[in-house]
């Protein structure tokens, strides 16, 4: 199962619609296919989500391969920027999950937001 | 203005810390309690040590004694370096003679600090980012411990040649910088902090919270 996800509109304002697909690269099996929002912290070590922001559930039953899945979550009013530094980053980022028998597979992706910091010497983490 | 949260130093006063903060702050206490401790345990060690070699030395044919003395006074400086170093982890050094205050702790993005930075010698004053961001650290082929790590993440300074007669600096905090973020494995902290120019040691420094 291989799953990506994309966003319409980045960046994006606190308080903003949050749309975009899940593209199924791979399919398979599933029971479900659910979407998260979450301001989330990282380090090479460490994954924490300090504030979730809602889960949707977007798709029930098997996923066909090319299938492709629309969702609309929405950034809280009070929305933290991003901070991304080679160090680690905080920042929102949407996961879309498979719930299935066994492993669930998931896709993680970081989402740009206005006013955010990218330190300019930063090299291990995705933008956004 | 020049305070901080007791036990926090990089949070003003009235600013909760962290779960990261408070477990940071939690170790830096027991290092800082069991460093006494560790000089204890090597006077006995050394003392054990020492004691050994005088009851071998005085059966006959014995060895003699001065080895024993020797790995004695090892012992102990291995034991007094080990405390010293809990004891600088719980109490960082800062320069003396330098004082530095700051017009207000609480700011926003884009904002302008001022500080008055007084002492002998050419300073210069900084305003510094820094980053805290808990890592596992191997120790040994199988064994793994989580450590909280600190980096400089953005930084800007300005000469205060005439600290003598006490200068004033105005620092500008980046509009779209990183803003004071207290969490569970990343954390962000705002300074203004003061050195002489040409030495790395910095005077206490006065945190600040910059608001997003």
């Amino acid at each position: 199962m291989r799953l990506r996800l994309d966003v319409d509109g980045e960046p994006l304002a606190p308080g903003a619609a949050v749309g975009g697909r899940v593209v199924v690269k791979e399919g398979g099996r599933a029971r479900s296919l659910s979407v998260r929002l979450a301001f989330v912290e990282r380090t090479e070590s460490f994954e924490k989500v300090a504030r979730d922001a809602g889960t949707l559930v977007v798709a029930e039953g098997d996923l066909a391969d090319g299938a492709v899945v629309a969702f609309s979550l929405r950034l809280p009013d009070d929305a933290l920027p991003n901070i991304a530094t080679q160090h680690g980053r905080i920042g929102w980022e949407l996961r879309a999950r498979v719930d299935r028998a066994g492993p669930d597979p998931t896709v993680d992706r970081p989402m740009e937001l206005l006013r955010s910091y990218t330190a300019p010497d930063r090299e291990r983490w995705p933008s956004g | 203005m020049a305070g901080a949260r007791e036990g926090h130093p990089h949070l003003p006063p009235g600013r909760e810390p962290g779960p990261q903060s408070r477990r940071t702050s939690t170790g830096r206490a027991l290092g800082g309690c069991a460093a006494p401790a560790f000089v204890v345990a090597g006077v006995v060690a050394a003392a054990m040590v020492a004691g050994f070699g005088l009851l071998l030395g005085s059966l006959p044919g014995g060895p003699p004694a001065w080895p024993f003395f020797l790995g004695a006074v090892g012992v102990l400086a291995f034991f007094w370096l080990f405390a010293r170093t809990m004891f600088r982890g719980a109490r960082p050094r800062y320069a003396a003679g330098i004082e530095l205050q700051v017009e207000r702790q609480e700011l926003q993005r884009g904002d302008r600090v001022a500080a008055i930075a007084s002492g002998e010698g050419e300073l210069e004053v900084g305003l510094v980012c820094t980053q805290s961001f808990d890592v596992w650290r191997r120790i040994g082929d199988d064994s793994r411990s989580r450590v909280t790590d600190t980096a400089a993440i953005w930084q800007q300074w300005l000469p205060a040649p005439h600290g003598a007669l006490g200068q004033r600096v105005e620092l500008a905090l980046p509009a779209e910088g990183p803003y004071s973020y207290e969490g569970d494995c990343v954390s962000v902290g705002w300074a203004v902090v003061a050195r002489r120019v040409g030495e790395k040691r910095v005077a206490e420094p006065v945190a600040l919270w910059v608001a997003p």
